[in-house]
């Protein structure tokens, strides 16, 4: 048996070597070939986009469905390691004055105490101006003076800050929002967004150049005024099986796709972190929750840029707006760099709780979208949601127990 | 000994320059006409004599196509990246030269609006349907039968619902493919991703089961010849009239490890359909996505096609229309 099986292998041996050595000049192309696989394997390896492994998978659904996170837990450990979290000044009283009686034109932060306001004005300075500090936004120890326009965009961002942490709580519940959640010790937060102008490209489809932002692939990538700011239409799949007038078209698709990208890139997750990617438009699987709350997320984005930023447009200097002449746009990167809660859920609204105080003075004033997904919410009626094209009855659909199809296929 | 081997082989299939039996008029005329070379590098892996090429008429306006095409959607690729040389060959596999807007539906669009994209679809379909026209007068030229040129229609049939049927179908040209390499592929994602999960598309099944199965059969029957090469078996037409030692043991080979085997002549069958219907049953798919389904998942749980997920019933089933309009 051994030494039948030494034999196979001598013959082996033999005929490999003899053949290798009748292959002659074909050796040269033997040669190129493994030169190539060579490269091939230094280009996966070393070039972005690829991670050696190990992979860490964490399964978040029922066996056989794909529903997995998968991290590289180096570059996770990584991460965490080179991060600031938010170092917050000493508790101050509540007691005594308010902030709006003795110091003049304080317009925002008017309720708190002296103490508290004083520390809250050094934490916006750390988070900020670190470098600069106070005079970073008021001028010449003349604390009352708006001559300065980072002053002005301070107090509207504070504005921001609280209608983030208290109308959109269904997105950021838990942990909050500060100054210190999008700048990090930067005058300009580090991730923000402008429309491109030309530039590698002269005319078209506003895919190049390729960016990390949509994972290197051929996708639109200006995407976030028509997604995060306008109210473009991310629900590209049809609700019915059949035709019915409803059109979306590849082109749209290609726009949110790209979106979804920059989506997980932003938070370090893969899609069915919040899909089950069998069906990416449906409210079904384990991602559920995290797929409600980034949709409040979206409708968090176009209130904030639309009502917020875009009002900033005569307060910031040319030098301070993006190159397309408008202030800069906020994406799911400015606050969650990577990481699927900013900071690794850091309860960073804990030490500033002035900043989840309902404020009036600024916001939209519209109400949460009242279509937003509800867990057990009516099986038969489409939502009426104001604003939502009436729902055309698809053809065929006697056979389904709903009213709608989509409810009758999804319920079965 | 040296073998008769096709490809790694040390002996090289060469013989002089054969213009073998008298096969007609124009079969004769066509083959007379060009020139040929020998290589021993075609040797190695296949014949070594290289010609005679016949091009003709169609070819020729067949190539002068396909090279306004190719030179239409490469220069336009160059012009977006500014006419930058390095960026054209850094940014080249992100290159793309788009169908037009949707909004311009099957109307002519400017040039830079789809125009171009337009015209190099135009140039490169004729220079198919030529290519197949050619393809099938060698083969009736040869006296042979017109299956190549069958096969090859199955291809354009899935190119042509791709880039005209179905475009002109959904009334826009915007619903085309973009020319290009990684465009074209997130193209196919998005497709995919816009009519809810190709794979409840049942003719998307079907033609990946022709897909893998021509595989499989290309496998099997590669394997089969090589492994009776040594009784003769790669002459397989004389091997069917002349039933011998190799044909013997490859067919009794398949009826003892499965009790079947196809025939010398029928395995090619096999092979032809199977290739055929993989992209012929891919096309109907497509064609059918926007035009009569417009989501497959749903139409999937419609006809009880898709497994709800195990304890589903415990999970909130609310309607994919939730939250839409966001």
């Amino acid at each position: 048996m051994i030494r039948e099986t030494l034999r196979i292998l001598r013959v082996v041996g033999q005929r490999t070597a003899g053949f290798l050595a009748g292959l002659g000049a074909a050796r040269i192309a033997v040669g190129l070939g493994g030169f190539v696989i060579i490269l091939l394997v230094f280009f996966m390896l070393f070039t972005a986009g690829w991670d050696r492994p190990p992979m860490k998978s964490v399964q978040t659904g029922y066996r056989g469905g794909g529903q997995s996170l998968v991290y590289n837990p180096r570059k996770v450990s990584d991460q965490m390691a080179a991060t600031d979290f938010q170092n917050a000044p000493p508790k101050a009283s509540s007691g005594g004055p308010r902030a709006g009686a003795v110091f003049e034109n304080v317009q925002v932060l008017r309720n708190l105490s002296v103490g508290q306001f004083l520390r809250q004005m050094q934490g916006m300075a750390n988070a900020v101006a670190p470098d600069q500090g106070c005079s970073y936004c008021h001028a010449n120890g003349n604390y009352a003076s708006d001559k300065l326009y980072t002053k002005r965009v301070a107090r509207r961002m504070l504005q921001m800050t609280r209608e983030i942490n208290t109308k959109w709580a269904a997105h950021v519940d838990g942990v909050g929002v500060t100054c210190y959640t999008c700048h990090r010790g930067n005058n300009v937060p580090e991730n923000v967004w402008a429309n491109k102008v030309a530039g590698v490209t002269q005319e078209g489809s506003g895919k190049l150049p390729p960016s990390k932002e949509n994972g290197y692939a051929s996708l639109p990538s200006d995407l976030y005024h028509a997604y995060l700011q306008m109210d473009k239409s991310i629900n590209v799949q049809s609700n019915y099986a059949m035709p019915n007038g409803a059109k979306s078209d590849i082109q749209d698709t290609e726009g949110v796709f790209g979106l979804m990208i920059h989506m997980s890139n932003a938070l370090g997750v893969n899609c069915s972190f919040c899909h089950n990617s069998r069906a990416f438009s449906s409210w079904e699987g384990q991602g559920r929750p995290h797929k409600i709350r980034a949709w409040y997320g979206i409708h968090m984005l176009r209130e904030l840029n639309e009502t917020y930023m875009d009002s900033l447009a005569d307060t910031f200097p040319p030098s301070q707006k993006g190159p397309d002449g408008k202030p800069f746009g906020i994406n799911c990167e400015t606050c969650h760099q990577g990481v699927y809660k900013p900071l690794y859920g850091q309860k960073v609204i804990a030490d500033y709780p002035a900043l989840a105080v309902p404020d009036n003075s600024g916001g939209n004033g519209k109400p949460i979208p009242a279509s937003a997904p509800r867990p057990g919410s009516d099986k038969t009626e489409h939502p009426a949601t104001p604003g939502n094209r009436p729902m055309p009855t698809m053809p065929r659909s006697a056979s389904t127990e709903g009213s709608s199809p989509a409810n009758g296929a999804q319920g079965g | 000994m040296a073998e008769y081997q096709n490809i790694f082989t040390r002996v090289v299939v060469d013989a002089p320059t054969d213009p073998g039996v008298d096969l007609g008029r124009d079969g004769n005329a066509s083959r007379m006409s060009s020139w040929t070379i020998h290589s021993r590098w075609a040797g190695r892996i296949g014949d070594a004599q290289i010609g005679p090429l016949y091009l003709g008429w169609w070819g020729c306006a067949s190539l002068l196509f396909g090279f306004i095409a190719f030179e239409i959607i490469g220069l336009n690729m160059w012009a977006s990246v500014g006419w930058d040389p390095v960026q054209f060959i850094r940014l080249l596999p992100w290159l793309s030269l788009d169908p037009p807007p949707e909004s311009y539906g099957l109307s002519l669009p400017p040039l830079a609006q789809g125009g171009w994209w337009l015209i190099a679809g135009f140039f490169l379909t004729v220079s198919i349907l030529m290519w197949w026209v050619r393809v099938y007068r060698r083969a009736r030229a040869l006296g042979m039968g017109t299956h190549v040129a069958w096969a090859f229609a199955a291809a354009i049939w899935l190119y042509l619902v791709l880039g005209f049927i179905r475009p002109v179908m959904m009334g826009a040209w915007g619903e085309a493919v973009p020319f290009g390499i990684f465009p074209h592929l997130d193209w196919t994602a998005a497709f995919s991703l816009r009519y809810g999960n190709l794979f409840y598309n049942p003719f998307h099944m079907l033609s990946i089961v022709f897909l893998y199965g021509s595989v499989l059969l290309f496998a099997m029957h590669g394997a089969t010849i090589l492994a009776v090469a040594r009784y003769g078996g790669e002459r397989e037409i004389e091997q069917a009239v002349d039933r011998g030692t190799a044909a013997e043991r490859a067919a009794l080979f398949w009826r003892w490890t499965m009790g079947f085997n196809a025939t010398m002549e029928s395995i090619h069958r096999w092979a032809w359909w199977f290739a055929l219907l993989c992209p012929l049953v891919g096309g109907i798919g497509i064609l059918l996505s926007g035009t009569v389904v417009d989501n497959w998942y749903l139409w999937g749980m419609h006809h009880g096609l898709v497994t709800p997920p195990p304890g589903a019933d415990s999970v909130p089933q609310v309607p994919m229309t939730q939250g839409g309009g966001s």
